[in-house]
Parts: structure tokens; C-alpha cells; sequence
């Protein structure tokens, strides 16, 4: 069973019924190709996650003029915290796995690609509620907080394993002109 | 404390409020430890707390359960729960973006969420 979600707000939805023949969807064959790729490949444990986070908020901390610093920074580290261990928790399940994740920085419009790579459990988005904001709720704002701090969220299942492909747009300071 | 003299009752109530400082960041791995010291207080039969973040700079889903589940639990138990916003930019836009500052009685120190019980 495959499932595709986007998550986000302006990623394309691709039907199930193409994503077998979509084989640009795989990590391996899609932004892990870019010469300028970062790879990370560590096993699944809540322990190691924070590895993935901070190297891609180390990334961004070379933009010396990114916009709202702090924030940014932030959110990214927290945005790849929360699906790191949703891979841990829900896909793995606390079994032995592991997570390889893929860093591109592209230019014009500069823009983070994160991809993160499983082979645990598929779930369906779908079936995940969103939190019902103002409301004395524990649960469930992981990914509603993963679809708010990026620009695109992307998750899909294929027999090769799950594939969770996050895009942060990069937004820059205005120069001075100087 | 209560006494009576003529024609006067003197009441002195006291309420027991205890004040959680988490140093550090609050994330899932950290969240493990901080649910059970907070269960701890808990169940020492602490029912009004005051969650102070001022010093939390991180702040993740797991860590965000354990406050909600302090929350519930001191009101299940006829008391209540106050935040201390935290210092860092990033983790109050997190709050407000999920709305907790609006599930917690925000305070911007511990002396006034102390006070507003």
C-alpha cells in the first residue's frame, strides 16, 4: 500500500496510482544526486536525532544574512526534531533502523530541501487529526507543527520505504546597498 | 488557621504552589525525565504549579505534552497551573503559534505567577 500526502500548501499531490512509476520520489535517485549534498545516515534512536537537526540548522548558520535568525534556525531544528522522532516512535517503533537524511541548498529562489529516509512503518496522514488549537490536548502537534514552519511537506510510501521531503524557503535580510 | 474573639473570625489560608524550572531544553529525550519529576510533585499532592520556561530554549511536541499533562492534572485536582514565558523568541512563537499561551494563564515572571493564584 502506498500512500502520498502533501502536507503542506503548495506541493502537488501525486495520484497513488502513479507513484510506482515515480521513481524520482526515492531519495537515493532524487536530491541525494546534487553535488552539493549533504547525506547523513545514523541509526534510529532518540539519542542520535538531534544529530539531523543540528546539522541542517549548521548549514543555515553560514547564511550571514538570513532573515529572523533565531526563528529560522529554530524552527527548522524543530521541525526536523519532530519528524526524526516520528520515525523513531511510529515507523521503527522502537526496532533497530535507520534514518538517512539528504541537506540541498539550491539557489534562485534559495530554498532548503530536506529529505528523510526510512524503511519502518508507513502510516497514512490522512488519519492524523489535526490539534485542536486553544484546547487542553497532549498530543498531535508534531506534524501540525512540522506543516506550520515549513514552506512544503511531503510525505510518501513506496516499497523501498517512507520518504518525508521537507522544502524551507530561505528568506533573506534586504541589503543595505552599500 | 482560625480562631474566633468577640464578634471576629480570622481565617489565614495557605496555599501551596510550587514553582518547576526546567534548565535546559525540553525535548524528547529530556521529556522522559521532566514527566516523571513533574508526576513526582504531583503526586506529593502539589495541585498548583507554577511552569516556569524563562530558561527553556528549546521546546518540542514531547516536552509540550508533559506541561499539558501538568495542566490537567492540577486542575483535576481543584488547582491550577500558571507559565512563565520563556526567554527566547523562538519558543514563545511556538507557544502562541499553538496556542498554549492561550490554554496556560502566561505570566512573565515566577513573583507574578506566584501572586495570581
Amino acid at each position: 500500500m502506498q500512500h502520498q500526502a502533501n502536507l503542506g500548501t503548495s506541493m502537488p499531490v501525486i495520484p497513488h496510482d502513479k507513484l510506482g512509476e515515480d521513481h524520482s520520489t526515492r531519495p537515493e535517485e532524487s536530491n541525494m544526486n546534487s553535488a552539493n549534498a549533504i547525506m547523513l545516515d545514523i541509526p534510529a534512536g532518540l539519542a542520535h536525532v538531534h544529530i539531523l537537526s543540528r546539522c541542517a540548522r549548521a548549514l543555515l548558520e553560514n547564511i550571514t544574512n538570513l532573515e529572523e535568525r533565531e526563528i529560522n534556525l529554530y524552527n527548522l531544528e524543530l521541525a526536523i526534531q519532530e519528524i526524526s522522532v516520528n520515525i523513531v516512535k511510529h515507523a521503527y517503533a522502537q526496532m533497530d533502523g535507520r534514518i538517512r537524511m539528504c541537506l540541498t541548498l539550491e539557489e534562485q529562489p534559495l530554498r532548503l530541501i530536506i529529505t528523510l529516509y526510512d524503511t519502518g512503518k508507513s502510516f497514512d496522514p490522512s488519519q492524523i487529526p489535526q490539534p485542536q488549537l486553544g484546547e487542553l490536548q497532549e498530543h498531535g502537534f508534531g506534524l501540525f507543527l512540522v506543516q506550520q514552519l515549513m514552506d512544503e511537506v511531503e510525505y510518501n510510501h513506496s516499497p523501498t520505504g517512507n520518504r518525508w521531503k521537507l522544502i524551507k524557503n530561505i528568506p533573506l535580510t534586504i541589503s543595505s546597498g552599500r | 488557621m482560625s480562631s474566633k474573639t468577640n464578634n471576629l473570625s480570622i481565617t489565614e489560608d495557605v496555599i501551596r504552589i510550587v514553582t518547576i524550572a526546567p534548565q535546559g531544553r525540553l525535548d524528547t529525550v529530556r521529556a522522559v525525565e521532566f514527566r516523571k519529576q513533574v508526576q513526582g510533585v504531583i503526586d506529593s499532592g502539589v495541585k498548583n504549579l507554577v511552569l516556569d520556561l524563562s530558561q527553556t530554549p528549546f521546546l518540542d511536541s514531547a516536552g509540550m505534552a508533559v506541561l499539558v499533562s501538568a495542566l490537567k492534572q492540577c486542575r483535576e485536582h481543584g488547582g491550577d497551573a500558571r507559565m512563565v514565558w520563556p526567554q527566547a523568541e523562538p519558543v514563545r512563537r511556538i507557544l502562541s503559534l499553538t496556542k498554549f499561551d492561550r490554554v496556560f494563564q502566561m505570566k512573565a515572571s515566577v513573583e507574578e505567577a506566584v501572586a495570581s493564584f
